[in-house]
């Protein structure tokens, strides 16, 4: 042994440097998964405004009257504000909920852990990326306060409307482009960690499938977020400097004539899409990975087909920068590409239909535990399913024509994003709090807390297909107008009381998380009898995680191999 | 509440054009095919759950995969996927490319702003631009049985034009001139609605299309000419 394998590094000894300005990346993963929980706790408020005014239009919020008397006088909302409302709520939830949860704090924590490093490649990157993200944050809470309210020209900020918007607008575009700077950061400290800082043995092939699908998605952010970024810097530059990069000539807006020309509103799309569509993969690549973990762990069998597993992620990474065009079917474009990018779309859709039969192929003949991050795990492939199923009739053009922008469209990404990505973070909470905090969360709490939402979740998204079916368009404020989607009113009512209840389920899983995080049962090491090197250390981790780098022998499925005289064999230990 | 709603709407309104139908069609298809897919996966999902949840000492199957039903589940949907796609482009492009359009339309420029439609007809001289165009805000009529060619643009930001029932939905771009055509074969009043976001009112941006027999469409052309001296 060589002197070197006997110093063990101290963690810093001020409270400071060890916990608020700590480069220990279990640190900045906590700030990260706390920061972005009080967001998805924003985004999710938002959502119920907006579920409020469609459920019950017209009936009064007093206490808004107070919270936001600009927006709604005495509690009555008005148009506007239910605009600001549609546009925040998505730009929250996944720039600063879903994206940060998944990758700076489950990521950022998980990683290292499970390749067996010591901590990320770039600790102080690590620690800023995670500071430039708040300042991004602060910044997009604090457009909420100037003139005029936040943005609101809907999270896509078509121009020209995001050209001639309020003040909020213009602080959208400075957050996310510092935002931008932040996911740059991550993403090369990710993509160097898994290249450079595996564990000895731990080859490519070794890697669980969160670790690939960190991997690949850092890959994915770190091509497609320059596009948005220079997409705003442009839309800044049409906003305070006169500049004409989607303003065409002859714009008379609001009764003024705008003085530019030779702009193109659909560059601004094409641009944001180049970026937009990679961008939903990243939302639920990294929710593949982990589920993935979580079925083969919980099933206690090797993931069915692992290698295609791995290869089908990366055929959607690549595919993924190749299907923008599928958002623009009835933009305008050329309708030659739009044939490209329906094949391309429809492409795209093997990839996630391989790995479903998947998750079922790993299941089938399995031992299953039905523990909370399982639960999650079944609540993810069948809101998975519908998600995919329903995006084929997107991807066909002409089916497309009539559902572009209806609800259907709404429904589609919500069981993608919310069904998906969110059933993905609670799996992935469930499974590695023990390795956090130390404790275990009450599981039967738990998995009551994971079929509730399943259900309320159901409740609120299934209908927005239906609706979207006989052509409601999305982003009405009131329906009224038109009297066939006014007789649906009890439908959109029974949809809002369906988000009041998930909204309010999840006062289980903040009750749980905290109980437990204090008062929970002692974790120890291995509770799930899980195979990956993070269970091989102590919970939580040591300072820089593992008293000695662990060596790999073998994947991390190894689960009931016959002889074998447990159902598990960690990747530590040789068989 | 009626809860018949949440099944019986995935069976679309009938539809008031004559491609109409032929979309229709692609839905229902990929309707069948994806019903189908989601009944099977879903009941696996549920049958595994229940048949191969953990019971003290069973163990689970070792084995790493199968590479004969991973080729099947691979090649099937891409069949059906490619299959879908190719049913789906030779619709869109009688649709889209304005070289399939049919011939000897009658001419509708429409023109969107903040929060109405501008409708202008080239009138009896059969040219735009001259003193006997016809202009009409949000409510417009077209002949049954009868070839339309629209010409869609903005002139403040971008707008939805989407007219549910004939199945017609294109955005209003400003500085783009977007081509479209519609023939209807049922006479009646049709919603039009604004789908993409627009402003404050864009909720309120409501239009209505107007199917007539060619003689009432003839009379409401006297009328509008009337108006308008």
């Amino acid at each position: 042994m060589t002197p070197a394998a006997h110093f063990l590094p101290q963690p810093p000894k001020g409270f400071l440097r060890r916990w608020v300005f700590s480069t220990d990346h279990k640190v900045i993963g906590l700030q990260y998964l706390f920061t972005s929980l009080l967001f998805l706790l924003l985004g999710g408020s938002l959502a119920m405004l907006i579920r409020w005014q469609l459920g019950f239009p017209g009936h009064k919020l007093s206490f808004m009257g107070v919270l936001a008397p600009a927006g709604m006088p005495q509690g009555q909302m008005l148009p506007d504000y239910y605009h600001m409302l549609f546009t925040m709520h998505a730009t929250i939830m996944v720039f600063f909920a879903v994206i940060p949860l998944l990758m700076g704090g489950i990521g950022n924590f998980v990683l290292p852990l499970m390749i067996g490093a010591e901590d990320m490649a770039f600790p102080r990157l690590n620690m800023m990326s995670y500071w430039v993200y708040l300042l991004a944050g602060i910044v997009m809470v604090w457009s909420f306060f100037v003139p005029g309210g936040a943005a609101k020209s809907g999270w896509f900020a078509y121009a020209p409307l995001s050209v001639v918007d309020t003040t909020g607008q213009t602080w959208w575009i400075i957050s996310l482009v510092i935002l931008g700077a932040s996911s740059i950061m991550g993403s090369i400290n990710f993509i160097t960690t898994v290249l450079n800082l595996r564990a000895p043995g731990m080859t490519m092939f070794r890697l669980p499938l969160t670790v690939w699908a960190v991997f690949i998605t850092s890959i994915l952010l770190l091509l497609a977020l320059p596009s948005l970024t220079v997409a705003v810097a442009c839309l800044l530059m049409d906003r305070v400097a006169g500049t004409s990069f989607f303003m065409p000539a002859g714009l008379i807006i609001g009764g003024n004539a705008m003085d530019r020309s030779g702009g193109q509103p659909l560059l601004w799309q094409h641009l944001f899409w180049f970026f937009g569509h990679p961008e939903v993969y990243i939302v639920i690549m990294p929710t593949m990975g982990i589920i993935s973990d979580l079925i083969s762990t919980f099933s206690r069998r090797p993931l069915f087909g692992y290698k295609m597993m791995v290869y089908s992620l990366c055929a959607i990474a690549t595919l993924s920068f190749f299907v923008w065009g599928h958002h623009m079917f009835v933009s305008g474009m050329n309708p030659t590409a739009g044939t490209g990018f329906m094949l391309t779309t429809m492409v795209i859709a093997l990839p996630s239909a391989i790995k479903t039969f998947n998750w079922l192929g790993t299941m089938w003949r399995g031992s299953i535990r039905f523990n909370a991050p399982m639960w999650c795990g079944v609540g993810f492939v069948a809101t998975f399913i519908i998600g995919g199923l329903t995006g084929i009739f997107l991807a066909s053009t002409p089916v497309d024509i009539y559902v572009h922008n209806t609800y259907f469209v709404v429904g589609h990404f919500h069981f993608m994003m919310v069904g998906g990505a969110l059933f993905g973070i609670f799996g992935a909470l469930y499974f590695w709090f023990p390795k956090m905090f130390g404790r275990m969360m009450h599981d039967r709490l738990g998995s009551l807390h994971v079929i509730l939402s399943f259900i309320f979740f159901t409740g609120v998204m299934y209908p927005m297909l239906t609706l979207g079916l006989v052509g409601e368009p999305r982003r009405l404020f009131d329906v009224s107008v038109y009297p066939a989607l006014a007789a649906l009113q009890p439908v959109r009512t029974f949809m809002s009381i369906n988000a009041f209840l998930l909204f309010t389920a999840q006062i289980l899983f903040v009750w749980n998380f905290f109980w437990s995080m204090f008062r929970g049962a002692k974790a120890p090491r291995n509770p799930w009898e899980s195979n990956t090197l993070e269970w091989t250390t102590t919970s939580p981790p040591p300072f820089y995680n593992y008293e000695t780098i662990p060596t790999v022998y073998h994947g991390p499925y190894e689960y009931s191999v016959p002889h074998n005289r447990t159902d598990w064999l960690p990747q530590n230990q040789k068989s | 509440m009626d809860f018949s709603h949440f099944l019986s709407s995935w069976i679309l309104p009938p539809p008031g054009s004559t491609y109409g139908a032929s979309i229709d069609s692609i839905y229902y298809f990929i309707l069948w095919i994806t019903g189908a897919i989601f009944v099977v996966t879903e009941a696996l999902l549920i049958a595994f759950s229940i048949r191969y949840r953990r019971k003290e000492g069973r163990r689970a199957y070792y084995s790493h995969g199968h590479t004969a039903v991973e080729i099947i589940w691979t090649v099937i949907p891409a069949i059906l996927l490619i299959y879908m796609g190719i049913a789906s482009q030779t619709l869109w492009s009688q649709l889209r490319q304005p070289g399939k359009f049919p011939s000897r339309p009658l001419v509708i420029r429409v023109m969107a702003e903040q929060w109405l439609w501008h409708f202008k007809y080239a009138g009896a001289d059969g040219a735009f631009d001259t003193d006997d165009d016809l202009n009409v805000q949000n409510a417009f009529h077209i002949p049954i049985d009868t070839p339309v060619r629209l010409e869609l643009a903005s002139q403040d930001v971008i707008h939805g034009f989407y007219l549910p029932d004939m199945r017609v939905h294109q955005d209003a771009v400003p500085g783009l001139t977007s081509l479209l055509w519609l023939q209807s074969n049922k006479a009646g009043t049709y919603e039009l609605r604004c789908t993409q976001f627009c402003g404050t009112n864009h909720y309120e941006m409501k239009g209505q299309l107007t199917v007539d027999s060619s003689e009432a469409y003839k009379a409401w052309q006297e009328t509008v000419k009337a108006e308008a001296f």
